[in-house]
């Protein structure tokens, strides 16, 4: 009975056996000659830490979807329902033949890497020993939480989101973190290097986890006379894919807002020389005392020039700024540093060098500033030829000669024809025209605008685009969708785009 | 009136499947609700109802798909509140629906079926398969759905099974296939004996293949027995409705409308209590069954 059973496993789903074990060994062949060659890995084996944190999980879902969700889907099970074969041995028989399947996968490509690092890697009986353990492990956890989400059928994805999603939270929220607890302890960072200690804790709390997982399995194949695996597995009804959308875009959404009103960790550069203006703090931190007049003089620039910026976008706030000395930089050399926990923006730059040019450093501050705020959508190439005509304009705004340069410069930059696809495609306008001479053409935009319908309506403009800080989910596209530059430069300036495009076309050709 | 033909009941033979009290409720809903149901050696049984009456999960029930709320089953001589593994070994079943693996071969799927019966017989298979004209090396997918439920009865058949259970076997055929297939049920009874219990809502197909018949109504049964009985014992009397009349001794009163000044009683009573009753019309099964399970016209 149970070798008829798995008979008919493998002659149904052979195929996909087979591609799982193509893509698995190819992955793991590929990322160790890799790593072998260019010697940055560290251990071959952290292709076996990319199989089992990618690929496996992967294989391990399909093979849920192959061997559970696929048979109530297409309810051949009420077929086997009907012949002389007890439900937990059916259940039981495509467990087996899943988890024979994943166990081959991961020990697989791990004896396969073993193979690759013999000469390389010191591989004691208890190295593999352990890496074999914590292979096995994982693989025994994956395989039965997706073999348990096969039964959720039309749920499953909806059950996957939503377990995400409390990962997600337990981990931002709390001080808990999950990539510590049982199974994703034991594909950390340790993975390839451990070769004296064994996880005992680790691979307890896994075997914990997955027997709980298993009974969970039979209690959804065997309760209820199976119905309900059944139940879950038919196809969804349009009404309900369309209620289920709802519900997980409101989720995303929901997730997105808590994670905003998560206080984000203030930086700090102890001992910097700080200037405050208003809602604007800057910190210079110098390496010797020598430089601190410097660091001094360029915080207090700083800070009249983002206070002067508050103002004119009419922005409650701004994030701090930090910047810090490096003397080995080239002058002109500035450079932002991602700040993975924090909201505000340090920047790096040589200000001591006798060719430091504050004017362009606080173009990069400003613009850098902006993007952050935004979220970076202001590099959107729909919008980014705001964000480089604002740079422009701000540097120019009471300078008429470099004014006259700059009109000079788009004039040219534009004389062999330039259409409102090139706003929208402003990168590729960016590249093919230089830099320089696509800022002077979106600083023209401004220019233009400011002759024509008054500097309240630039800067109302400039308002609606650069002012408004950006959520971190969906409601930032959902917000630029529905409000498109044009769409911002008719509210703010009272003129449609179009006659806009014309009246800047007209200056730009005039003499 | 002239009745068409049907099998001859045979002498009374010793009761293969025996189920007393048998219920099961889905939440509030008592889908079958304390049936009793007996079929003897060699019979065709009629199950019928009306969709949704309770015949699908009575024989549901009786393979041991789902088990009983209450009652027990007698099925082979053993008594169990649930059917067990052993004795479904040795029933055929043909399910209302074939969900068989489509991507099968007929043959494959035939070598599938066979390892779970130790009865198996793969020359009686392939046999069936040649009788029924079914292609060995075809897929299921590429099965008509007559030809599916053909598959389905040979399945059924080449494990030799002591009791053949079908579940509107041929629910979804047309009429030629339907014929052939209710010819090929009572060619196995004639030739081999063997007992066969199966579900219908088409009154036709029970009075061509039956000889015993069991009428579920709402999860009980209304009537059972053999089906020339039936036939003998429900009668219709029309009476003007303001007369005064008393029933045959022992009758019992299916359905009674009274449609402007003409009373019409439909009742099941013993054959010898029809002897005063010259008047009585005979009934064909169909108006049996609607008399049986039909609401009376006044409520309707």
């Amino acid at each position: 009975m149970t070798a008829t059973l798995l008979r008919k496993e493998w002659q149904q789903h052979w195929l996909a056996f087979l591609l799982l074990a193509l893509l698995t060994f190819a992955t793991a062949s590929l990322i160790g000659v890799v790593n072998l060659h260019r010697g940055q890995a560290g251990s071959v084996f952290m292709a076996q830490l990319l199989v089992l944190r990618i690929v496996l999980p992967l294989a391990a879902w399909v093979l849920g979807q192959r061997l559970v969700t696929l048979e109530f889907r297409e309810k051949t099970q009420l077929f086997l329902e009907a012949l002389p074969l007890p439900r937990w041995r059916m259940i039981a028989v495509k467990y087996a033949a899943g988890l024979a399947v994943a166990l081959f996968l991961a020990l697989g490509t791990l004896a396969l890497l073993a193979v690759f690092g013999w000469r390389t890697e010191h591989l004691t009986p208890r190295f593999l020993a352990i890496l074999a353990a914590r292979t096995a492990a994982w693989t025994w956890c994956v395989l039965t939480f997706f073999f348990v989400t096969g039964f959720f059928g039309r749920y499953r994805l909806l059950l996957l989101l939503g377990l995400g999603a409390a990962y997600g939270l337990v981990d931002h929220f709390t001080d808990f973190r999950p990539a510590e607890f049982g199974p994703f302890a034991l594909i950390d960072g340790r993975f390839p290097f451990e070769n004296v200690t064994f996880p005992v804790a680790d691979l307890r709390t896994t075997a914990l986890l997955t027997f709980g997982l298993l009974a969970f399995v039979f209690i959804l194949g065997v309760a209820r006379d199976g119905t309900i695996g059944a139940r879950l597995g038919e196809r969804m009804a349009q009404s309900e894919k369309l209620f289920l959308g709802a519900i997980s875009l409101a989720a995303l959404v929901l997730l997105g807002v808590l994670s905003q009103r998560k206080e984000r960790t203030p930086f700090d550069l102890p001992g910097a020389t700080a200037e405050s203006r208003d809602e604007v703090v800057v910190k210079v931190a110098v390496n010797r005392e020598s430089e601190r007049a410097r660091g001094a003089a360029t915080a207090a620039r700083t800070a009249d020039e983002l206070a002067a910026l508050r103002s004119f976008l009419g922005v409650a706030t701004l994030p701090g700024v930090f910047v810090v000395l490096r003397t080995d930089f080239a002058p002109g050399q500035f450079e932002r540093v991602k700040l993975e926990q924090s909201a505000d923006l340090v920047v790096r730059a040589n200000f001591t060098a006798e060719k430091f040019v504050e004017r362009d450093f606080l173009d990069f501050v400003i613009r850098d500033l902006l993007l952050l705020r935004s979220r970076d959508r202001l590099a959107i190439e729909s919008q980014a030829w705001v964000l480089d005509g604002f740079g422009e304009f701000w540097k120019v705004r009471a300078d008429a000669a470099q004014a006259d340069a700059l009109r000079a410069t788009a004039a040219t930059a534009t004389n062999r024809g330039f259409s409102p696809a090139d706003l929208r495609a402003w990168l590729t306008f960016s590249q093919h025209a230089g830099k320089e001479n696509a800022r002077a053409v979106a600083w023209s935009a401004l220019h233009s605008l400011t002759q024509r319908h008054g500097a309240d309506a630039t800067r109302d403009f400039l308002r609606s685009v650069l002012g408004p800080t950006a959520a971190q989910d969906a409601r930032a596209t959902w917000r630029d969708f529905w409000h498109p530059v044009p769409a911002r430069l008719a509210a703010a300036a009272g003129v449609s785009f179009e006659r806009f495009f014309i009246e800047w076309q007209q200056d730009l050709r005039a003499p | 009136m002239e009745l068409p033909p049907s099998l001859p009941s045979p002498a009374p033979t010793q009761p293969l499947l025996r189920v007393a009290g048998l219920r099961r409720d889905f939440g509030k809903f008592a889908a079958v609700d304390g049936l009793d149901l007996q079929v003897r050696e060699g019979e065709i049984y009629g199950f019928l109802g009306v969709n949704g009456a309770g015949k699908t999960t009575t024989i549901r029930m009786l393979m041991g798909i789902i088990a009983p709320d209450a009652g027990t089953i007698e099925l082979l001589g053993e008594t169990s509140r649930r059917t067990t593994l052993q004795q479904k070994r040795r029933i055929g079943y043909v399910s209302q629906e074939q969900t068989f693996y489509p991507w099968m071969s007929c043959r494959a799927l035939g070598r599938f079926v066979g390892g779970f019966y130790p009865t198996w017989d793969a020359q009686e298979f392939d046999r069936l398969l040649r009788t029924l004209e079914l292609p060995p090396e075809r897929k299921v997918s590429q099965l008509s759905g007559g030809m599916r439920a053909k598959l389905a009865l040979a399945l059924a058949l080449a494990s030799r099974p002591a009791l053949l259970i079908l579940d509107e076997p041929t629910a979804g055929l047309d009429p030629v296939a339907r014929r052939e297939f209710l010819d090929l049920i009572t060619a196995q009874a004639r030739n081999h004996g063997r007992t066969t219990l199966f579900s219908s809502h088409l009154i036709d197909e029970v009075e061509r293949a039956a000889s015993h018949v069991g009428i579920i109504h709402a999860g009980r049964m209304r009537y059972e027995g053999a089906l020339l009985e039936l036939r003998k014992e429900v009668r219709r009397l029309r009476l003007d409705a303001s007369a005064e009349w008393s029933p045959p001794p022992g009758a019992e009163i299916w359905r009674d409308d009274t449609i402007d000044s003409t009373r019409t009683i439909t009742l099941r009573a013993p054959i010898d209590a029809w002897r005063d009753w010259p008047a009585a019309e005979r009934l064909t099964l169909e108006d049996i069954f609607i008399a049986c399970v039909a609401a009376p016209a006044a409520r309707l």
